[in-house]
């Protein structure tokens, strides 16, 4: 507003400025010509010069005057003009430069002579002889086109600032209420509602970016609570079980009086129990590990041929000693990850196929460097998991009916989805036809790229 | 051996220490930071078993001191905190092995005895023998009573292992760690599946064994 009115403004006195200068300039031009004129011709010839342009001017019906002259000899004796008398304001030792005088008018109308007020630009000049010369110019015409230009100006300008308050208002009510929508959905969130997300307009603005990056850290929180859930959940779950087994068996042998050799043996199996009850402890602990991507800064390039020959090698003879056979098929490739975890992915998906497969059966193992990623597959012989159970399988503690009298934790294949979410590849588990194929399609890396 | 255990743990101490003097070995106690440092850079202990975390002087800083002054005591860090970061700033601060808790006995007894080797290693040898087994790291080559024995690569290096550290208890997960490089125990346990083919190799068919299993420890090699 304080800009627009200083625009205006400064507009409006560049006006007035530019109109006086060339007024100025004009009047600077006419005295000099009448200066002229008396420096060559004399009083008389300025005398009748100015009659002269007074008569033209009154000829061509200009009832009102504009130009303004008044010839004075020394002695203040009017000798021409139409100017009633000197005005007593008119400073006459300046240095010629224009001032603004109110002036009595002689107008000639009708033959007769009337006295009108008027307010000039007046520029007095002294001649040689002692006499001075008023050369003049209505102002009034000027001041009317100045209140015009005023006017003009000042509806221009209150019609643009009406029109800005009332665009500001609109849009400051608009950002107000998505400020107020974006507040109460999270009060909602807040209030428990943590499935709600931040409202969008699709402008693709700040406010919409603002939405989105909230959800994505909403989100990102949801995960990590959800995955602290389950870990908790699965531990509540699956631990309480043999932990109350460990309970039953102390309690059996402090009731009864036991054999030292009964009792050494309850021991023993009480040191079986727990041993196994902190190896799943741990694992569970290292799959949350993963998952919260605690371990994301400690990628690396990894040669994944080295790291699938190393597992190969150390599984080979457990699955000849089982009866099975080990095929192995591997490229040269590298992928972006954990060394550590890639080669316990390895071993966890060898272990699963040796000791799910009825032997004597074939695990093949294959390692693909291809334009759309590195491959890694491990194909065995056995039942498979059907495909409905393709994804329940890879969560927590699930153990399909028919292995739950095996060995194993239930972890294993959860580790693997964890990993492989670690290493943003995807895992698949297909129908190897018969048994099961686990596939895991590691991204290609480009050059210079970071974790 | 005398052994400088600080741990603040006080059940856990007393059972460790009791566990090694039964074993005949000296063991003096701490459970603090400061005093473990004072003890140990003051008597002539032949190991040091350090917690990681302890109260007024934290284990690494423990170690960490201790090296600066000059001091070699091979050190067992034990802690509770497991990831491999954990582990590598251990050794980086100067511990010689880093164990996580919980652990058996009988993995802290074979690696105590195993940085208590490593720390006076007998000069680099090419061959090594063990009654009439005799291994040549230069010729990959494998001999019993004078009869050659084909191994495979795996086979080899395993072996190889095994004599280079004869008449210690080797765990299988220091097995794991030395010959194939992974610090996680697969489920099965793959390493007795080795061993055996491994005996089936050097001991079937001569007379006495030399690869013997320590129960609930792991296994080693030695003359009977």
């Amino acid at each position: 507003m304080v800009f627009l009115a200083l625009a205006l403004g400064g507009y409006y006195y560049w006006q007035v400025e530019q109109e006086e200068q060339q007024l100025d300039n004009q009047l600077v031009a006419e005295a000099e010509e009448l200066l002229g004129l008396h420096a060559q011709s004399g009083s008389q010839e300025l005398a009748s010069a100015i009659r002269e342009r007074l008569a033209k001017a009154a000829a061509e019906g200009q009832a009102t005057q504009d130009h303004f002259y008044l010839y004075i000899e020394s002695d203040t004796r009017v000798i021409a003009g139409n100017v009633a008398g000197w005005p007593a304001e008119a400073e006459v030792d300046g240095d010629g430069s224009a001032q603004t005088l109110t002036l009595d008018a002689k107008e000639n109308a009708d033959g007769t002579t009337t006295l009108l007020r008027h307010k000039a630009r007046v520029r007095v000049e002294v001649l040689e002889n002692g006499g001075k010369l008023l050369v003049g110019h209505d102002l009034e015409d000027s001041s009317n086109r100045r209140a015009h230009l005023r006017f003009g100006l000042m509806v221009g300008g209150l019609a643009v600032l009406l029109i800005a308050i009332t665009t500001g208002l609109l849009m400051s009510r608009s950002l107000l209420s998505r400020l107020g929508q974006m507040n109460h959905t999270i009060l909602r969130i807040l209030a428990g509602n943590r499935h709600e997300r931040m409202p969008y307009r699709e402008h693709g603005d700040e406010f919409d970016e603002l939405a989105h990056h909230f959800d994505k850290m909403l989100n990102e929180n949801e995960r990590l609570v959800s995955g602290m859930r389950a870990v908790t959940d699965d531990i509540a779950h699956d631990l309480r079980t043999p932990l109350s087994r460990v309970l039953n068996r102390i309690d059996l042998a402090l009731r009864g009086d036991a054999s030292q050799e009964k009792l050494r043996q309850t021991l023993e199996e009480i040191r079986e129990e727990t041993s196994a009850i902190l190896g799943t402890f741990q694992e569970l602990l290292l799959i949350a590990q993963i998952e919260s991507g605690a371990v994301r800064q400690r990628m690396q390039e990894v040669d994944m041929e080295e790291v699938v020959s190393q597992a190969v090698d150390l599984y080979q003879p457990v699955a000849e000693e089982v009866g099975h056979s080990l095929v192995v098929a591997t490229q040269s490739a590298r992928v972006f990850g954990n060394p550590h975890l890639l080669a316990q992915v390895c071993t966890n998906l060898l272990d699963n196929a040796i000791k799910y497969t009825p032997p004597p059966g074939k695990i093949v193992v294959t390692l693909q460097a291809a334009e759309e990623g590195v491959f890694l597959s491990i194909a065995d012989s056995g039942p498979g998991i059907p495909a409905q159970e393709c994804q329940h399988v890879l969560e927590r503690f699930v153990r399909l009916d028919q292995t739950r009298s095996m060995p194993g934790t239930g972890l294993g294949l959860s580790f693997v989805r964890a990993v492989a979410e670690l290493h943003e590849a995807q895992l698949c588990l297909e129908d190897a036809e018969p048994g099961l194929r686990v596939v895991l399609r590691f991204p290609v890396r480009q050059e210079g790229q970071s974790a | 051996m005398k052994i400088l255990l600080v741990e603040d743990d006080a059940q856990a101490s007393e059972y460790l220490a009791t566990s090694l003097r039964e074993l005949g070995h000296a063991v003096d106690q701490v459970a603090d930071g400061l005093e473990g440092l004072n003890l140990a850079m003051q008597g002539e202990f032949d190991v040091l078993i350090i917690d990681r975390m302890l109260p007024s002087l934290d284990g690494l800083t423990l170690i960490e001191t201790l090296r600066k002054s000059g001091k070699e005591t091979p050190v067992v860090i034990v802690s509770a905190m497991d990831s491999v970061d954990e582990r590598v700033r251990g050794l980086r601060s100067g511990g010689d092995d880093y164990l996580t808790k919980p652990y058996a006995f009988s993995e802290l007894l074979a690696r105590m005895e195993n940085v208590v080797q490593r720390k006076h290693p007998s000069p680099p040898q090419t061959k090594y023998r063990v009654a009439d087994l005799e291994i040549d790291l230069i010729q990959h080559k494998v001999q019993r009573g004078g009869k050659e024995i084909e191994l495979q690569p795996r086979e080899f290096r395993l072996l190889e292992y095994l004599v280079r550290h004869a008449g210690q208890v080797m765990t299988r997960s220091m097995i794991l760690e030395h010959v194939w490089g992974y610090r996680f125990d697969p489920q099965t346990n793959v390493i007795d599946v080795h061993i055996s083919r491994l005996r089936r190799k050097i001991d079937k068919g001569f007379s006495p064994s030399l690869i013997h299993t320590v129960r609930g420890a792991g296994y080693t090699i030695r003359e009977p």
